[in-house]
């Protein structure tokens, strides 16, 4: 398989925090990633140590097989869309994307007529015809989003960085917008990397997701592969709803409390374990873990009911059909039983 | 009768005393002084008020102010520039000082500020018999008025430069390098237009003094008629030699350089508020 | 790469830790240089000139310049007028800054654009233009006479009169951002806690500002003992009277005793250098505990 990039065991540090320790990953031509994790996980600090806008204390960066290292910022030839779009106050939407063209070495400079086709054809691309004449200002966020990506493509950039593309952005027109740029992405075809705080958002648009938490690269994988077999403990918690069970892992057989037994174990942990179970791998049950029900509220089309157990740390959320029997007698304070059909295995 | 807002706004009673006490005072210290300006300049009429600014002498005051603004400005315009990008765009050891003794002339008395050039390069200064042997005159001289002027105004432009551009950020500026520009043309593209209200506000401080300056030019100027004495210092010859309503007449020229700056002044920061809020970052709309 | 390469990057890296921060921005070796080396030439060598030759005329004699009765007089005048002036503008500038940020009247904008006139006018027009108003035979001096039998021009008190109109704008500057849109949602809530006007003004208005009072009552201060141009013509500058200390280095410098204007000019910039200190020590304090100055 081809590369893009490679980032290889990329160190920096602000100050005495650490924001990246050791990061490696490589991306494929074409491919669209994600770098997910809470703030302060270090993922714009890795989007803007690609881009070549943080110096790095250790590891290398390359573009197929040039080392980028010591290259200027104008020749790793990036795109980059920042979080607050850093378009051009003073240039209009026209301008703020021929400034890549026209800033080209004359010599490198393609002509006038050609900056213009180009200009034109990238504003149609974002369909924002019509208003090449607006000024930043007089954009809406959305628009203003558009602008700052068609001026990112003009240069023809190797790689295609977003700093929280949807960040500023208010719901609707983010869902709007991660419609579009998945589909433009499939029409264009660049290697993108973003960087998000939101699960959802990663999961829903990226081939590959990289999840980050303290610095640390905890897992890279395809969406259902980070949601069905996740990493860490970190990693199942942060991509999804998840409920913590204590149990004990022995030989390949998981067991909660005294009674209740789960086979097919994956995993490398044996003994005391955390067992984290999504809302969709757990049901009431006439026998199994044993709770008392604390709460019960409407979640979507269905309901959803609290439950407190003496093998769960923290409040166990099910999820169960109106119309279900067990659900309707699983009222405040009543005593009931759950069966989980899949748990990831931690150490405790 | 009590509104309901009647614990947010004063008596109307205590309202019109403080209106009262606020334009009496401001007719006292304000409002008087600049309307004496023109009250003494034009008391023997408009022929006599347009004779005094003709005179060689007023004339030849007039072509050393602007001739020393013209020298000052544009340095103080690169000086302030270069200062606001290292301190506003760069963190190193020192800045907090760099910062602290870009401000010191302030804070220091003109006068001061004229002294330390005479004991620099005066007839009895460190440099003096050496600029004497080669036939340089700083001291009593252009050279010294252009030194003094420039002291008291160092801080003018970088000063408004730097909150401006602490404010904006440096993502346009990464945005330029990143899609390929030159240093300089980043530089004349993006910081330049992106300042430029922030700057001119400065300049017209920065040109305000320049031309205003009576303390420090007095020190080094040594007032010889026609030759080293700009407006003010020309105002303040005629004064002491009781010629009150010439005085009064180039006074007046200076007032009204007074009164156009608090017109740009006034316009840039209109401008300037509109061009804060187009900058400032996008939100969620 | 070769080894002399990472090595070199490797020394440029830790001489960067060191002392500047790594950034992707160009031009900080260019913007550094031209500001220290503007700052050298025309600021701190001149100022080192200073206190060099204030140094190098000996203690006994400095020590006999700085407590000579004139300079003891002259920098009493200053610092005295410089205190009277401010506190008048601490009074009358906080009732000028809440007429302006609080009520709305007919030409508020073009009051507002006015209050900077002291920081535009050149000191001499300044000068001329005071002692006009205040001398005996002047519109205020003339009526200060009549009604109170007080000179004001060509004594201490006319020094006053030019130190209220320097400092002005620095009290009213200062006070304005505060008043405009600190306390507006104090207000609401002491007012809805049921405080009477005049209590909210005085217990939750007032102490809000009062950093900020004191810092423009301290600049305007600082400015006025160094001030020279707006009082020369109204202090009639009798010596030991209404003689104040930037005239006595000027008359030194007259008198071509260099040694003893730069003593004089020494001392002066040692109080305003402590003047200084003492604001930016109080607006930190002011920060750490309330937040803002």
């Amino acid at each position: 398989m081809s590369v893009a990039l490679v980032v290889e065991n990329l160190e920096k540090r602000f100050g005495e925090f650490p924001a990246l320790r050791g990061v490696s990953l490589h991306v494929a031509p074409g491919e669209l990633v994600a770098l997910l994790g809470p703030s302060g996980s270090g993922k714009t600090t890795l989007l803007r140590a690609v881009a070549g806008l943080e110096q790095t204390e250790g590891g290398r960066i390359l573009f197929g097989d040039q080392d980028a290292t010591g290259l200027s910022l104008r020749d790793r030839r990036i795109g980059f869309v920042f979080q607050h779009y850093a378009l051009f106050a003073r240039m209009n939407a026209f301008e703020n994307v021929a400034f890549g063209l026209r800033a080209r070495p004359r010599g490198q400079r393609p002509p006038d007529s050609e900056i213009r086709a180009r200009v034109s054809a990238l504003l149609d691309l974002v369909q924002l015809r019509g208003l090449e004449t607006r000024f930043p200002a007089q954009l809406s966020g959305g628009q203003k989003q558009r602008v700052a990506l068609a001026r990112a493509l003009a240069i023809e950039p190797r790689v295609l960085l977003l700093d929280e593309p949807f960040g500023a952005l208010d719901a609707q027109v983010r869902r709007d917008l991660r419609r579009w740029l998945r589909d433009l992405h499939q029409r264009t075809g660049h290697t993108t990397l973003f960087v998000t705080h939101d699960q959802e958002e990663a999961m829903e648009l990226a081939d590959r997701v990289a999840i980050l938490n303290g610095g640390l690269l905890e897992q890279v994988g395809a969406p259902d592969e980070i949601y069905e077999n996740p990493a860490s403990a970190f990693v199942c918690e942060f991509t999804g709803e998840a409920n913590r069970f204590l149990g004990r892992v022995r030989g390949g057989r998981a067991t909660i409390g005294d009674a209740f037994d789960l086979p097919h174990m994956r995993g490398p942990v044996e003994g005391d374990a955390a067992l984290l179970v999504r809302p969709a791998d757990v049901a009431l049950a006439s026998a199994g873990v044993p709770g008392v029900v604390s709460g019960r509220r409407r979640h979507g089309a269905g309901l959803r009911i609290e439950i407190e157990s003496p093998h769960a740390r923290g409040i166990v959320e099910v999820d169960a059909r109106p119309d279900d029997a067990l659900a309707q007698a699983a009222r405040i304070g009543a005593p009931v039983f759950l069966h989980v059909a899949r748990a990831h295995a931690f150490p405790a | 009768m009590r509104g309901a807002d009647a614990g947010l706004r004063e008596r109307p009673a205590a309202r019109a005393l403080l209106l009262v006490l606020a334009f009496a005072f401001l007719a006292l210290f304000l409002a008087a002084p600049l309307a004496i300006v023109f009250v003494e300049a034009l008391r023997p009429g408009l022929g006599a008020y347009l004779a005094h600014l003709a005179e060689p002498d007023a004339r030849a005051a007039m072509r050393l102010t602007l001739t020393v603004a013209a020298i000052c400005v544009p340095i103080n315009v690169i000086v302030g520039l270069a200062g606001a990008w290292a301190i506003a765009r760069f963190r190193f050891r020192g800045r907090n000082l760099l910062v602290t003794l870009v401000d010191l002339p302030f804070s220091v008395s003109p006068v001061i500020a004229g002294l330390v050039y005479v004991l620099l390069f005066g007839a009895q200064g460190y440099f003096g018999p050496w600029l004497k042997a080669q036939g340089i005159d700083v001291i009593f001289a252009l050279p010294g008025i252009v030194l003094a002027t420039l002291f008291v105004t160092f801080p003018f432009v970088a000063r408004e430069l730097i909150p401006h551009m602490e404010t904006i950020g440096s993502s346009e500026e990464e945005a330029a390098l990143l899609l390929g520009a030159s240093p300089w043309r980043m530089f004349f593209a993006i910081v330049l237009p992106n300042v430029k209200w922030s700057l001119l506000y400065g300049v017209l401080l920065c040109n305000a003094r320049a031309m205003g300056e009576f303390g420090a030019v007095a020190v080094v100027s040594g007032r010889i008629r026609g030759e080293t004495t700009t407006m003010p210092l020309h105002v303040e010859i005629l004064y002491n030699e009781y010629m009150g309503a010439a005085s009064f007449a180039t006074a007046s020229l200076l007032a009204l350089l007074a009164l156009v700056t608090l017109a740009a002044k006034a316009g840039v920061e209109w401008r300037f508020a509109k061009s804060i809020a187009a900058q400032a970052p996008a939100g969620s709309e | 790469m070769s080894k002399t390469g990472s090595e070199s990057v490797r020394v440029r890296k830790a001489f960067h830790v060191v002392w500047r921060e790594p950034s992707v921005l160009p031009g900080f070796g260019l913007s550094f240089a031209i500001l220290t080396s503007a700052l050298l030439a025309l600021v701190l060598i001149p100022l080192a000139a200073l206190i060099l030759k204030a140094g190098g005329a000996g203690a006994g004699e400095i020590l006999a310049i700085a407590t000579s009765p004139r300079t003891l007089a002259a920098l009493r005048l200053s610092f005295g007028a410089a205190a009277l002036a401010a506190l008048v503008n601490a009074v009358f500038g906080l009732i000028v800054a809440w007429a302006l940020v609080r009520y709305d009247f007919p030409g508020r904008r073009l009051v507002d654009a006015a209050i900077d006139l002291p920081f535009a006018l050149p000191t001499a027009v300044a000068g001329i233009a005071l002692t006009a108003l205040w001398a005996p035979n002047g519109w205020f001096g003339a009526r200060a006479a009549e009604w109170f039998g007080a000179k004001i021009a060509y004594t201490p008190l006319g020094v006053a009169v030019a130190l209220v109109f320097v400092g002005l704008p620095f009290v009213v500057r200062s006070i304005q951002p505060v008043l405009a849109d600190g306390a507006r949602d104090v207000e609401e809530a002491a007012a809805l806690l049921g405080a009477s006007r005049t209590r909210t003004v005085f217990r939750v208005i007032l102490p809000n500002v009062a950093p900020a009072l004191i810092t423009g009552v301290a600049l305007a201060f600082a400015r006025a003992v160094g001030e020279y141009g707006s009082v020369i013509f109204i202090a009639g500058n009798v010596p030991m009277v209404s003689e104040i200390a930037p005239l006595l280095i000027v008359i030194k410098l007259e008198q071509f005793d260099y040694a003893g204007a730069a003593v004089v000019g020494a001392l002066m910039l040692a109080i305003s250098f402590l003047a200084l200190l003492a604001i930016n020590a109080f607006q930190a304090a002011s920060r750490r505990r309330f937040g803002y100055v």
